[in-house]
């Protein structure tokens, strides 16, 4: 069994101690940011890539990836306790998870939570290794049309998703695209946009955006305003009744298969599916008027397909080389640091590299589940950090990050730039994320572009002429029309209120 | 002043048409090419074009629909915020990362009108200290400790 043998290399890999060590720390630290809130998880990758330079590229995506996923467990005890979501993934688990925990079942939510979360994210594991190699297969066939309409899949796919206005969403996705063209353009050398400095010559490292406008701009929008948590009393037993379980074991599973298909999409992303799987719950329930009032379905579902979509959307990522949302943009950006560039020939070329970190996935769900249950009144007095003390940390650690990459004094002062623009988006109401995205893609798809035109002899046609881009620029199309359209409207901001 | 020059949407897209228009200005030189030999411009021009378009779009759209209108933007946390990172920046090439972690750390305190200086003193000496220890001397980060 091929399957088994991978899986075998990969867990050799992942039990490596070191390899376990790093998994155990990003799973902790992960955790430990996913509870505070005012940080995001795009802003702690940032902001800890530092950390992860000495280390074997597999490790440090191990570590990494447990951020990542950590921050996610993390979050959903802040949303069930004291109903602050610490990511937008767990929003969904403030109606029915704080419900549970002001009815005295704290404990039974966070159980339950964990223990979906484990068991989605142990399926989505095993969805990464058999749902890769075969789409790798496909993605070896593509060339550069198809490249370039499968970015624009995923960048509109980020658009249609995003909170708020889709034309802003466009635009601020256009502004992204604009900045990755900073640089010298490598075809004719010519510099663009460089304003004379040399240090833009190599355009804008992605790093330094990443922490500008989701590190130092969430600090001037937190410091604009004030709240203090108020913690719920008692987290109560732990273990769930029977009749929870019963009702909780269904909508888990409901949770990890919706899950995992939100996560592969272009543009899907764990609070997408959580938002999905509330409403699907509530909508098969026999009586939906017991949700917002501590349903145990409403706290099951989304926490299992937030969890289960945060690791499927790893799959366009590691085959294609397609981030489906900036938080993979992000981790593809990390890869890129370390040397290894994202792409369908990732499983043969560098098999122990790919298996190895999609087996850790798994382990570090094992240990986020022990991490987690026992030991949540540690993590419930770290709720009582004042954000006085921690946001003079997160600027730091963000100075540091930047100036790490290259000893540039150049580039702090350039993250505090683009912190500027991350403030004033966030003002003008505009959400910064998919500026990211249109970032990392930019000069993939201007290149791709370059070259399929190049092919046709400036016949833009190719497009359409070859069967797989000419499917993808369909349905790249029939997303923007459907939010464009004002009935599918209506629908689109019905599933993304909140 | 009128009520739409306040509005969000009114502001995003100023912002968007500036970046259009530098992108036309400063990108005016760089020869655009055909379709089947792009040139360096030819993207550029096409996104800087798309900007303001997009930017005089949603512009215009706050002058006909009421939106919500941009919430007063405070100086204090802005200005301590980069008075911060700009200390930082100038002082971790020469100062070192002691200097530069009590300049960023100062300059987040003075951001917040909450801070009480005693626990921002105490915080700064243990911050310097750990970053010290763990990018300085256990990371080996190429950062001086103190003035070379």
């Amino acid at each position: 069994m091929e399957l088994i043998d991978n899986l075998a290399l990969g867990f050799g890999v992942a039990i490596s101690p070191n390899n376990l060590l790093f998994c155990l720390i990003g799973a902790l630290v992960g955790t430990l940011i996913g509870v505070l809130p005012g940080i995001g998880p795009l802003a702690t990758i940032a902001m800890l890539l530092p950390l992860t330079y000495h280390l074997e590229p597999v490790t440090a995506l191990i570590m990494l990836a447990g951020i990542y996923y950590g921050a996610q467990y993390g979050s959903s005890t802040t949303a069930i306790l004291v109903n602050l979501p610490g990511e937008t993934s767990s929003v969904v688990t403030t109606l029915d998870g704080y419900q549970m925990a002001r009815n005295g079942r704290a404990g039974a939510a966070l159980a339950i939570a964990a223990l979906g979360s484990f068991f989605a994210g142990s399926v989505s594991t095993l969805v990464i290794a058999v749902a890769s190699p075969p789409l790798a297969r496909l993605g070896l066939q593509f060339q550069a049309p198809e490249y370039f309409s499968l970015m624009m899949v995923g960048l509109i796919g980020a658009i249609v998703l995003a909170h708020g206005s889709v034309v802003k969403a466009i635009a601020v996705t256009l502004l992204g695209l604009f900045l990755g063209l900073v640089g010298t353009d490598l075809n004719s050398g010519n510099e663009r946009f460089t304003l004379g400095f040399p240090e833009l010559a190599d355009g804008v490292g992605f790093v330094i955006i990443a922490m500008g406008l989701f590190g130092v701009a969430d600090i001037l929008v937190n410091l604009e305003r004030r709240h203090a948590p108020a913690l719920t009393a008692v987290i109560g037993r732990l273990w769930p009744t029977r009749q929870e379980f019963r009702q909780a074991s269904p909508a888990v599973l409901r949770g990890t298969v919706l899950g995992s298909l939100v996560g592969v999409l272009p543009g899907g992303s764990a609070a997408l599916a959580a938002f999905a799987s509330y409403a699907l719950e509530k909508k098969i329930a026999r009586d939906p008027s017991r949700f917002g009032k501590g349903a145990v379905e409403g706290v099951a579902g989304p926490e299992s397909a937030n969890n289960a979509a945060s690791q499927a959307s790893f799959i366009p990522t590691l085959t294609l080389g397609i981030p489906a949302n900036a938080l993979m943009a992000l981790m593809m950006g990390a890869m890129q640091i370390f040397g290894v560039t994202p792409s369908p020939r990732i499983i043969t070329e560098q098999p122990a590299f790919f298996w190895g970190i999609v087996c850790s996935m798994w382990i570090g769900n094992l240990m986020l589940l022990i991490i987690n249950l026992p030991m949540i009144g540690l993590w419930v007095q770290l709720l009582r950090l004042p954000y006085r003390l921690l946001h003079p940390i997160i600027l730091l650690m963000c100075c540091i990050g930047v100036y790490s990459l290259n000893s540039s004094s150049f580039d702090v002062l350039l993250m505090l730039v683009f912190g500027v623009l991350g403030y004033l988006l966030l003002k003008f109401g505009c959400e910064p994320a998919p500026l990211l995205l249109g970032f990392v893609l930019g000069p993939l798809m201007e290149e791709n572009l370059r070259r399929a035109l190049l092919v046709s002899r400036g016949d833009p046609w190719v497009f359409v002429n070859r069967p797989i881009s000419a499917v993808l620029l369909a349905v790249s199309a029939v997303l923007l029309l459907a939010v464009l359209f004002p009935a599918l409207r209506r629908k689109r901001e019905e599933a993304l209120r909140e | 002043m009128p009520l739409f020059l306040k509005r969000k949407d009114f502001a995003a897209g100023l912002l968007l048409v500036a970046f259009g228009a530098a992108g036309l200005v400063l990108g005016a030189e760089l020869p655009i090419g055909v379709a089947r030999r792009m040139g360096p411009g030819f993207v550029p021009f096409g996104l800087s074009l798309l900007l303001i378009l997009f930017g005089i779009a949603i512009a215009a759209g706050a002058l006909f629909h009421a939106g919500e209108t941009v919430e007063r933007i405070r100086i204090r946390p802005l200005a301590g915020v980069l008075a911060g990172g700009i200390a930082f920046a100038l002082l971790i090439g020469t100062g070192g990362i002691l200097l530069a972690t009590a300049g960023a750390i100062a300059g987040a305190a003075a951001a917040d009108s909450n801070t009480r200086w005693g626990q921002a003193a105490i915080l700064t000496v243990v911050a310097a200290a750990f970053s010290a220890i763990l990018f300085v001397e256990l990371l080996q980060l190429p950062i001086p400790l103190w003035f070379r």
